[in-house]
């Protein structure tokens, strides 16, 4: 296994840290476009390049309080294809929501700041940007759903007003041909009858409706890449279902990208093609989604997975992980997840652990990964979970 | 019917149950309807729901949101007056009991909801928070009272030393598990637990329920368990009651429900709960549209108007509670 420590990286960029990203960019080309003509302007490819459509490096965003510097993000890494989704898991606070909001600049002002990295969106750097570029690519090309339905929308407008609002921000079109969009709009989210509903209000929808109408808010001005963020978790189970469904098809019909941010595995199972699980501000392991549930090869992935009590089988006693999530107040000269780890290992507790690639496009920061990956420490009953969904 | 059904349920388990819910109805009036127009409606909270709690045991209850969870437990709390329909505990009716055993039966039913820090006095240690439901029995000094508190947060996984500081010094977890401690502390019979994991960590989630385990198993205590997790639900239960617009769909041993879903409500929650891994299939039962308002509740079967499977007769008759295997009951026409 090639263990990225030693891939030598371009010496002349700053602040290089061994991000999953990097990893995928050269390791894993499955569903890829390799780029005709070298148009990178990264200087960071060792050879062959493919320009994915959203590509994170090394971003690191900090919040200041009256009880210090929060390190929200701590060099944050992945790729992001047309037409794929990626998802983004992790606990409360693990930095999910400001690696979103930072892709967006929409970072809270003014106590929180992206110190570092970069973002390359559709081959341009999102961080170069000036806050009236950054305007039009969000809503436009970038689309946010974010988890409250009824706090998007503003009672006292026709949600009909609203979706041609957010048209009118990024497109010139008549009266005419901006109705026709946000009819077509409220069609392709599935709300019934959408001629006759243009017209009426917010609260005339219900909660599974109104978030329908989110969507059709996000998808109006056809984004190329849509960020839902928590995106389904105040929806109760059989509309969660209907509007994950809803997701996929439009995912397919648009090409969109999707990025999914949840702390919810079954979302992670159903929705997404790749994950990112994120502890303390770092993605800690990166794989394709049947890798990830079926050789975890990080020990905070393996107890997450064996601590969600399982619909499909009896389960006895779960694995709980002791201790409570790190703080990004707190540094660690060591492993973040050292202190809760039960691979720990002297030096897990001394120096920061590796990127270590497990297989093709499968990576992990963990002294140990290889162990883990190998699956010798794991519980009997995820193991009969998976042979039982795999048959 | 509804008692047919408690009493199947009580002989099928062998003793008398701790707490019968029989036929409950609970509901309110409320004002809806345009500014000048206002009409006052019947909301019908719980409209039919029956069940046994047995010792030592965990009855859930699963359904979406206002599916009338939290009335039943209000009820079985004595906060929501029951509008028809009884609950007896350990045999008597909760109408029928005197001052002095509404006060016995206050301290041996307890409760721990999802977010308890909103029932938390933050100026207050939580020492005092966790012997509230103690002053009820007057033989109990103020000493006894802190060793008490004491001892259960022990019992919970804190330190005896925690009496003494405020809410906002724990994390989330640790709150809960001040929560469950006050709940433990007045030694309890049944414990009412309403989403008490739904607002944690993953990682949290699973310490809080071990615990909630391990405690039942070594003291012996009943739980009534609300959630809309599926799997917890599973993790946690003896028996479960599937619960839609106010009323029990489906009510069976845990393990024979996750089985054996039979009617069609259980199969589309099952259908759409979130999968334990990428390749699994679930038989595919999907509802149409979007739930009824509870003021306005379809007649026949209620779920006529999303069931897949729906015939002319669910429009029109409220089907019947039948029993359809040992230890597990439907109420659907297709049975
Ligand atoms: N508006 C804010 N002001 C100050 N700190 C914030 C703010 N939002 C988030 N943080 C802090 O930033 C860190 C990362 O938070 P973030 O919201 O990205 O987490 P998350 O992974 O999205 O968690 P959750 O699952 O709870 O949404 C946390 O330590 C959090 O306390
Ligand atoms: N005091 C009240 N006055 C009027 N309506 C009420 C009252 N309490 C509850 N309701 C209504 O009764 C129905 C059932 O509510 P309940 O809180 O029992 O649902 P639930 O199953 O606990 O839902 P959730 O999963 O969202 O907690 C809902 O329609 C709710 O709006
Ligand atoms: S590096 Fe060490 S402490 Fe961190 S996850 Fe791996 S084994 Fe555990
Ligand atoms: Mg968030
Ligand atoms: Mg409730």
């Amino acid at each position: 296994m090639v263990d990225l420590k030693s891939v030598k990286l371009d010496a002349g960029a700053p602040n290089i840290s061994l991000w999953p990203g990097n990893a995928i960019a050269h390791d894993n080309v499955r569903g890829s476009q390799w780029a005709a003509k070298s148009n990178c302007k990264s200087n960071k490819c060792l050879g062959r390049l493919w320009v994915a459509l959203l590509e994170v490096t090394d971003l690191r965003t900090h919040l200041t309080s009256r009880r210090g510097v929060n390190r929200a993000v701590k060099g944050v890494g992945f790729k992001l294809d047309t037409g794929k989704s990626l998802g983004i898991v992790g606990e409360s606070g693990s930095g999910k929501s400001m690696t979103a909001l930072s892709i967006l600049r929409l970072v809270p002002q003014p106590y929180a700041r992206i110190v570092g990295g970069s973002i390359r969106f559709d081959g341009e750097e999102l961080l170069e940007k000036s806050e009236r570029e950054m305007r039009r690519i969000r809503g436009g090309s970038i689309a946010i759903i974010l988890q409250d339905p009824i706090a998007s929308l503003n009672p006292v407008f026709s949600i009909g007003y609203q979706i041609a609002e957010s048209v009118r921000i990024h497109q010139r079109l008549s009266g005419e041909a901006q109705l026709a969009k946000v009819v077509e709009s409220l069609r392709r989210v599935r709300v019934p009858s959408p001629e006759a509903r243009v017209r009426d209000y917010p609260h005339q929808f219900s909660g599974g409706m109104r978030q329908r109408v989110v969507g059709a808010i996000a998808i109006a001005c056809q984004p190329k890449l849509l960020i839902a963020d928590e995106a389904t978790t105040a929806l109760d189970t059989t509309i969660q279902a209907q509007y994950l469904d809803l997701l996929r098809t439009l995912q397919r019909e648009l090409n969109l990208a999707l990025l999914f941010i949840t702390h919810d595995f079954g979302i992670i199972a159903r929705m997404c093609d790749d994950v990112a699980v994120m502890y303390a501000g770092r993605i800690v392991e990166y794989a394709a989604v049947r890798e990830i549930f079926n050789r975890p090869a990080h020990p905070y992935t393996v107890a997450l997975l064996e601590a969600v009590p399982k619909v499909d089988i009896r389960v006895d006693r779960l694995h709980a992980i002791p201790g409570a999530p790190s703080s990004g107040y707190v540094e660690h000269p060591g492993c973040p997840f050292a202190p809760r780890c039960t691979f720990a290992i002297q030096q897990c507790h001394v120096a920061p652990p590796p990127l270590t690639t497990v297989a093709p496009g499968h990576t992990a920061e963990c002294f140990r990964a290889q162990e883990v990956y190998a699956g010798a420490h794991r519980h009997q009953d995820s193991t009969d979970a998976s042979a039982r969904a795999g048959a | 019917m509804t008692t047919a059904q408690a009493t199947a349920v009580g002989v099928a388990t062998n003793g008398p149950p701790m707490l019968r819910v029989n036929d409950l109805h609970v509901f309110f009036n409320v004002r809806r309807g345009p500014l000048l127009r206002r009409k006052t409606l019947t909301l019908k909270a719980v409209d039919g729901v029956s069940f046994d709690v047995n010792e030592g045991e965990t009855f859930s209850i699963v359904g979406e949101s206002g599916c009338g969870k939290t009335t039943t437990a209000r009820a079985v709390l004595k906060v929501e007056t029951p509008t028809s329909g009884s609950i007896l505990w350990q045999g008597r009716s909760l109408e029928d009991i005197d001052e002095q055993e509404t006060r016995a039966y206050r301290s041996a039913v307890q409760a721990v909801f999802q977010d308890p820090y909103s029932s938390m006095n933050p100026r207050l240690r939580v020492g005092h928070f966790i012997t509230e439901p103690l002053l009820l029995n007057s033989s109990i000094d103020r000493r006894e009272r802190r060793e008490r508190a004491q001892a259960a947060l022990q019992q919970v996984g804190l330190r005896a030393e925690d009496v003494d500081n405020f809410p906002h010094e724990f994390s989330g977890g640790q709150r809960q598990r001040v929560a469950i401690a006050r709940a433990i502390a007045s030694s309890p019979r049944l414990i009412i637990l309403d989403e008490p994991v739904s607002s944690l960590d993953v990682s949290i989630r699973a310490q809080i329920m071990n615990l909630l385990k391990s405690l039942q198993e070594v003291q012996g205590f009943s739980y009534l368990f609300i959630a809309h997790h599926l799997g917890t639900v599973r993790y946690m239960s003896q028996m479960v009651g599937v619960m839609y617009l106010g009323r029990m769909m489906e009510l069976s041993e845990s393990e024979e429900l996750f089985g054996n879903p039979m009617h069609p409500y259980t199969q589309a929650l099952f259908t759409a709960a979130l999968p334990d891994h990428p390749d699994i299939e679930r038989k595919d039962v999907m509802l149409r549209n979007d739930v009824a308002a509870a003021t306005d509740i379809p007649g026949g079967c209620r779920l006529h108007t999303r069931c897949p499977f729906a015939k002319p007769v669910c429009s029109e008759v409220e089907p019947e509670w039948k029993q359809v295997g040992p230890n597990h009951w439907t109420a659907c026409h297709l049975y």
